[in-house]
């Protein structure tokens, strides 16, 4: 792992343009949390890691409509769904838009799922807002925004 | 126009000659000795040494080309694949409906192609293919061969 990286999952599998339950999520990519290495990483991640199937789902709000609430909640169901399907302990959601709409960010703010962590990212003006859990909060800490 | 890639697996190769080395020079470690005097054997070291390099390369080349070599070759209605000496194997690109991006565990990418709930593997690295735009060309060819249908 190069550049600063953190270790989250060991994530093995990408999808680009993502269909689920009728919403299109920009990207998905999904792994497990421990690693297949070689031995010793193989042994060290057998020893101290849950093995959890984790996915994170990547939706850019299109600047051109309007993303409600109600949307929102449509991609929230989605990825439910998508985990109870695939069997899927741990997921992520990271939304990115130009100035989202306040009621977005309360929404995502809101979201106490502490199987799903959100984060809302403002390309505008460089805020984070995440979800009311462990995950959301991992979540946000994830996100490095370029500067302008 | 179709296209077609059989790069050589340069590690794959070296991993199988130097796995017959290793057997050779095992060989000649413990049977050699029995046969002629150590000092002897060690005047012919270096040839003994070459020989088995020379025997290696060449035996790790036939097991190579017979196990690993992979051909891959395609066009914009489908795609043809043969390891080894193993029977070809082809597909239409029509047959699938979506494309993913895979990476094992020893940092290899695949292009994944799902039809329904079954998968089929196109080894990107190990065809030295750029895997990501590899990926997108691949996403691109499975949008026209599904628009050519509808």
């Amino acid at each position: 792992m190069g550049g600063r990286g953190r270790f989250v999952a060991d994530f093995n599998e990408s999808f680009r343009q993502f269909r689920v339950r009728g919403v299109e999520f920009d990207a998905m990519i999904r792994g497990s949390t421990r690693v297949k290495g070689f031995l010793l990483s193989r042994v060290f991640s057998y020893l101290v890691n849950p093995n959890y199937q984790v996915a994170t789902f990547i939706l850019s709000i299109d600047p051109k409509k309007v993303f409600r609430k109600e949307d929102y909640g449509r991609y929230v169901a989605a990825i439910k769904s998508f985990m109870k399907r695939e069997e899927i302990k741990w997921t992520w959601l990271y939304i990115t838009g130009q100035e989202p709409r306040p009621e977005i960010k309360q929404a995502v703010e809101r979201t106490t799922d502490t199987s799903t962590g959100v984060a809302l990212v403002d390309l505008q003006n460089g805020e984070v807002f995440h979800s009311d859990s462990y995950l959301g909060r991992q979540a946000a800490r994830y996100v490095r925004i370029p500067k302008r | 126009m179709a296209e077609t890639l059989s790069p050589i697996q340069r590690f794959s190769l070296f991993k199988v000659s130097a796995a017959v080395f290793a057997l050779e020079a095992s060989l000649v470690i413990l049977i050699l000795p029995m046969f002629i005097p150590l000092q002897t054997l060690q005047s012919f070291a270096p040839l003994i040494v070459v020989v088995n390099i020379t025997v290696a390369a060449m035996v790790g080349w036939r097991i190579y080309k017979t196990s690993s070599h992979t051909v891959f070759s395609f066009d914009a209605n489908g795609f043809s694949i043969k390891r080894g000496k193993s029977s070809e194997v082809s597909h239409k690109w029509s047959e699938f409906s979506t494309v993913t991006l895979v990476r094992n565990e020893y940092g290899e990418f695949s292009v994944r192609l799902y039809r329904d709930k079954e998968s089929f593997d196109i080894p990107a690295s190990k065809l030295r293919l750029d895997p990501y735009s590899f990926r997108l060309r691949v996403a691109d060819i499975l949008k026209r061969s599904r628009s050519s249908r509808s």
